[in-house]
Order: C-alpha cells, then sequence, then structure tokens
C-alpha cells in the first residue's frame, strides 16, 4: 500500500471513529434498549409477555411525563430540580379540589398549579437571575414545605370519592390504563411542540447560543421562564395521576423523581449543554430505566442494585456526550 | 441631601460583606429575648452539636465553591461513609470502619474531581451523577439493613466530649481552621480564588487548574465522609437514606448564608461557619417555638433564595432587579 493510501486510510479511521461515537450517542439508546429487552426476553419467561409490557408502560406514565416537560428545560440550556415537589404540591391541590368539585376541575386545578408553580420558577430564574438549578433545588423544598402544611402536617390527603377519581389514570383503553395514554399523549405535544413551532425553534435557539438567539431577536427570558411553565405543567398532569392511581395524596411523594427525569432525558442522548436533543430520545430513556428495574425485579437481582446501574448507565452517557463534544471541536 | 441619605442607604458590596454577620447577631438577640431556653450552654451547645455534620462538609465546600465549581454529592457521600464505616465497624473493628469510611470518602471526591477535570463535564451534572451512583453504592451496601455499631470505640466518637464539648464539635472546629487556614492564607487557596474568578488566566499565570479543581472535590468528598461517619456514631445507627438531598441543601445553604458568592473566585471559610451558626439558629429557633420540624427544610430552601437574589442584588449594584 503507498503511503498516500495508508495516510488516507488513516484518515478514514479518525473519521470513523468520530462517526461511530456520534452514532453510539445518537442511537445507542434505542441498541441498548433493544438489547437489554431481547436478553431479559431470552432469559426470562415473563418478560416478553402482554401483561408485563403493559405493566411497564403503565409505571411508566409518571417519571415519563416528568421527563418529557424536562426534555424542554434542558434543551433550553436549563434545569428544573423542583418537578417531584410539583408533582406532590399538584396531588395534594387535586386531592382538595376532588372532594370539593369533582374530577375534571380536580385535573385541571392539578394543571393550573403546576404551571403556576412552574411560573414561579421562571420568574426568580429570569428575574432574581438565580441559576435554575440552585433556584429549583431551593424551590423544591420550598414548595414541599408548603404542600405539607396543605395537609395539616399529616404529609398526606384521602380523596373521598376514590372511584369517580380513579376514571382519569386508570380507565382502560385497548386493554392499556388511561395514565399511560395520557403520558403518551405528552410526549406528542412536547415532539410537535419541539419540532413543528416557531417556539420550538426558539427553544433549541436559546439552548444553543444564547447570545446569537437574542441577537436574532429571540425573547430570551421569556422561552427560559416559559420552558419552566411547561414542566410545570408536566409535573402538574403526573400530580393528577399520583393522586387519581392511588386516591392518595402525598406531599413528598414525588421526591426523588426528578433525578429519574433528568437520568431518562440524559441517557437517551439529549445534549446537558443545552440546544440539541428530541423528546423521542426522552422516551427510549425512560423505557430504558423501566425495562432495567423491571428486568432486575424478574431475573430477581435485589432492587437495591437500581439505582447503582442506573448511576453507571448516566455516568457513561454523560462521558459519551463530553467526549463527543471534543472530538466536534 | 435626601440623595445622599438614600445613597448611604442603598446596599453596597462593602457592606454586604458583614450582612450575614449581622443577621446572625440580629438573630441571636431576638431568639434571647422571644426564649427563655435559648440563651444556656446547653442549648448554644446543642445547635453546635447539631450542626457540625453540615458545618464541616460546608468548610470543604467552599473551597469547591470558591474555585467556580460545586458538589451535589456531598449528600450521597456523606450516606455511603456512614455506612460502610458502620458496617466495617460491626464486621470487622472500629479503626478500619473510621478509616475506611474517611478513605471512601475521599476516593469518591477523586472520581467527581476526574469526571470534572479529566472528562470535561460541568460540576453540576458531574456531581448530580455521582450523587446517584453513590446512593446505589449506599444502597448495595446496606442492602436495605438498619446498621446498628454498638463497639464503644465507635459510639464514641460522636458521644464523648473534650472539655465539656463534643468531639464532633471539636472536629468541626479542627475543620473549619484547617480550611480557613488553606483558603486564606496557603497558595493552594490563593490557586483557588485565581482558577475561580478567572480559569484561562490562572492557567497562563502556571496554575495547574485541573489539579486545583480536582483537589477541591477530593476535600469536599473526605469532609463529607468524616461528617458522615461523626452523625451516625453520634446516632449509633446508619441507614442508606442518610445526608441525601436535604444534607445537599443545607450545605449549599450554608455557604451561601454566610455570603460566599456562588459564582466562584471569592468567599471564606468563616463565612461559611456564620452560615451555618445562622442556618443552626433558625432550626434550633423554630423548635422552641414549636414549629414542627418537618417545616425545616421549607425555611431553608427560602434561605437560599433569599441569600443568593439578595448577592446577586447587591453585585449588580445599581440597585435595579429587572432590565
Amino acid at each position: 500500500m503507498s503511503t498516500d493510501a495508508l495516510a488516507a486510510n488513516r484518515v478514514g479511521a479518525g473519521l470513523n471513529g468520530r462517526a461511530l461515537l456520534a452514532w453510539a450517542r445518537d442511537y445507542g439508546i434505542v441498541v441498548a434498549l433493544l438489547a437489554l429487552c431481547a436478553v431479559f426476553a431470552v432469559i426470562t419467561d415473563t418478560f416478553l409477555t402482554e401483561r408485563n409490557l403493559i405493566n411497564l408502560a403503565q409505571q411508566s406514565a409518571e417519571p415519563g411525563l416528568l421527563a418529557a416537560g424536562m426534555t424542554v428545560v434542558i434543551i433550553a440550556g436549563e434545569f428544573d430540580l423542583s418537578v417531584g415537589a410539583i408533582l406532590g404540591f399538584a396531588a395534594v391541590v387535586a386531592a382538595f379540589v376532588a372532594n370539593e368539585a369533582g374530577l375534571v376541575l380536580a385535573v385541571l386545578a392539578a394543571v393550573a398549579v403546576g404551571a403556576g408553580l412552574g411560573l414561579i420558577n421562571g420568574t426568580i430564574v429570569t428575574r432574581l437571575r438565580i441559576q435554575s438549578f440552585l433556584a429549583t433545588l431551593a424551590t423544591q423544598f420550598v414548595i414541599v414545605g408548603v404542600a405539607i402544611y396543605l395537609t395539616d402536617s399529616s404529609n398526606s390527603f384521602r380523596v373521598n370519592d376514590f372511584l369517580g377519581l380513579q376514571k382519569f389514570a386508570n380507565s382502560e383503553l385497548l386493554g392499556i390504563q388511561s395514565k399511560a395514554w395520557i403520558a403518551l399523549a405528552g410526549f406528542v405535544v412536547v415532539w410537535a411542540l419541539l419540532r413543528a413551532t416557531r417556539y420550538g425553534k426558539q427553544v433549541y435557539a436559546v439552548g444553543g447560543n444564547e447570545a446569537a438567539a437574542r441577537v436574532a431577536g429571540v425573547r430570551v427570558r421569556l422561552i427560559k421562564a416559559s420552558v419552566l411553565v411547561v414542566s410545570g405543567v408536566m409535573a402538574g398532569l403526573a400530580g393528577a395521576i399520583a393522586v387519581s392511581d392511588t386516591g392518595v395524596a402525598q406531599a413528598d411523594g414525588g421526591l426523588g423523581m426528578e433525578f429519574t427525569a433528568i437520568a431518562a432525558v440524559i441517557i437517551g442522548g439529549t445534549s446537558i449543554s443545552g440546544g440539541r436533543g428530541s423528546v423521542w430520545r426522552t422516551l427510549a430513556g425512560v423505557l430504558l430505566l423501566a425495562v432495567v428495574a423491571n428486568g432486575f425485579t424478574l431475573v430477581d437481582i435485589s432492587p437495591t442494585y437500581d439505582q447503582l446501574f442506573q448511576g453507571g448507565i448516566i455516568l457513561t452517557a454523560i462521558l459519551l456526550d463530553a467526549l463527543l463534544k471534543r472530538k466536534a471541536r | 441631601m435626601g440623595a445622599d441619605v438614600i445613597r448611604a442607604l442603598k446596599p453596597r458590596a462593602g457592606l454586604l460583606e458583614f450582612a450575614g454577620l449581622f443577621g446572625l447577631l440580629v438573630l441571636f438577640v431576638v431568639l434571647s429575648l422571644a426564649s427563655s431556653a435559648f440563651l444556656s450552654k446547653d442549648n448554644l451547645l446543642n445547635v453546635l452539636q447539631a450542626n457540625s455534620d453540615i458545618g464541616i462538609a460546608a468548610c470543604a465546600g467552599t473551597l469547591v465553591i470558591v474555585a467556580g465549581g460545586i458538589d451535589l454529592s456531598v449528600g450521597a457521600i456523606y450516606a455511603l461513609a456512614g455506612v460502610l464505616s458502620a458496617k466495617l465497624a460491626i464486621s470487622t473493628g472500629v479503626g478500619v470502619g473510621i478509616l475506611a469510611g474517611v478513605a471512601a470518602g475521599a476516593a469518591l471526591g477523586l472520581l467527581n474531581g476526574l469526571v470534572v477535570t479529566a472528562g470535561r463535564v460541568s460540576p453540576l451534572i458531574a456531581t448530580l451523577a455521582g450523587a446517584i451512583v453513590f446512593t446505589g453504592g449506599a444502597e448495595v451496601l446496606a442492602d436495605q439493613e438498619l446498621l446498628t455499631p454498638e463497639a464503644a470505640g465507635f459510639v464514641e466518637l460522636g458521644r464523648d466530649s473534650l472539655l465539656g464539648v463534643k468531639y464532633s464539635v471539636w472536629l468541626l472546629v479542627v475543620a473549619a481552621i484547617a480550611f480557613g487556614f488553606l483558603l486564606s492564607r496557603a497558595r493552594f487557596g490563593r490557586e483557588v480564588r485565581v482558577v475561580g474568578s478567572n480559569q484561562e488566566a490562572a492557567r497562563l499565570s502556571g496554575v495547574n487548574v485541573g489539579r486545583v479543581r480536582c483537589l477541591t472535590y477530593v476535600l469536599s468528598g473526605l469532609a463529607a465522609a468524616v461528617a458522615g461517619v461523626v452523625a451516625v456514631s453520634q446516632a449509633g445507627q446508619a441507614q442508606s437514606n442518610i445526608g441525601g438531598i436535604p444534607y445537599v441543601l443545607a450545605v449549599i445553604a450554608a455557604i451561601a448564608v454566610g455570603g460566599t458568592s456562588l459564582r466562584g473566585g471569592e468567599g471564606a471559610v468563616w463565612r461559611t461557619i456564620i452560615g451555618v451558626l445562622f442556618l443552626g439558629l433558625v432550626n434550633n429557633g423554630l423548635g422552641l417555638l414549636n414549629v414542627d420540624p418537618l417545616y425545616n427544610q421549607f425555611f431553608t430552601g427560602l434561605l437560599i433564595l433569599i441569600a443568593v437574589s439578595g448577592e446577586i442584588y447587591v453585585r449588580r449594584g445599581s440597585g435595579r432587579i429587572a432590565t
């Protein structure tokens, strides 16, 4: 082989390496998800059954909604650590309203409360100029505190007409509970919002390059506040599902779920520095986390390993993202 | 004349230097007047003891933040070190348990530091992921059990006193002096401040930026582990759910309330001690006023928002909030 051909080969190998990494980030999540499903389908009899898969979809509803909203926030270059707290707050409010005024108003109230709390977060971030992760780390506990206060410091609040409220989350369509359909609808709406609207383009622009977006006439602070409202709305909806599912609203019941949401977004391959990503990846991330937890239970690995494994996947995704960014430079 | 008065009243960065100290004194006087139980040696020592674990990690965390980073994994390291030390104290030996817990903290801090510097991941994301992994580690170690190390040597660490003051408080004093000296007097501290205010300038003036940033995470992990071990020995029991995000919130709140800028470059350990005492007095006061401890984190969260927005407000100088 001539030296030219060797050099060309080397360049090709470099490109291929980079292309491989980029491909791993873009489709790694799908491959990993399919591979995991295949492994669990082979080593257990129970994984690939209709009942189990439906369960998986249903269990992913609440974290899925939180993660869908979180995707928009992270693409805009921000963070929302308060979604778990908003879920609990909205659930408590929904339970109150359900006892007074019935199902429809309860769901609307939960969503409105989510939007309102998201707006407060957005105002704190854009007006007081506190970094969003720090602001929402703090508001998380303020929100839980108020929610606990609403339950007379008992932390939980029971719905009187559980059977009536249950219709929201547990009605069946094609054999699958409505909460899974609601979450799917949430994903479709967010997908359409990001893909097909001007607003979506502005969210990407703000997360990709704030200064450039400002110069191009995007109202950066409005967009930043609005993404926190979007995640608040999703968390409110998840809160309505939570209370409709169990009949009991727990003020601090959503705490910790924000990590699962962020994990799903990161694992999906949406860039944590903003500006790049999409919500179908997040859906894949949510399903991957659910499959891991589900599969571990089926093969009798203690659930104590769940979080360690989850953390390992997240760390891998983050390092891959950082590696790619460096290669791209 | 009127304008002069207004100008004089306008908050300035110079005044802000002592806002935390001033707030602490006011709170102290108010609590002394409001509750007869407050101003006793026992109560004040209790406040110190109850907050020593937060303070120890906050002293080291100050270095991380001054260097322009943040460590969200201190709560998870606290839990993992606490569980590990309890487990080994039961199975192997007290000394081994304590040393292993502390060493594990330093090692996890090193891991954070490497992900941040060599992996070039933002500190927020790196330590958030670290928190999830380390919490997972603590869960695996504890295996859903409540560990109760009963060996005398282990529980003595948290419960015994020297000169009428608990060992844990002495450890806080040592941490405050050591990290305070490191940050304000040692060459390393100067490097930390330079790195935090301008990384590029630090690099150009020959500071090994990666090494300095990495070391701050090692120290933070080490201190969080000491805090976890002390807390477990105080309680005589360990579970994987100790520490966590509430602990992180308290540590960051102590640093922010003291007046160290969360954007890096400036800050001091004595400020953090003021922040720890301030938060401690708030919680103590709420307890004396019979407020349910369920609400402690509510007030901690609120104080973070007030402290950070106050700092940003004053730094922007002109007194405008919005533009």
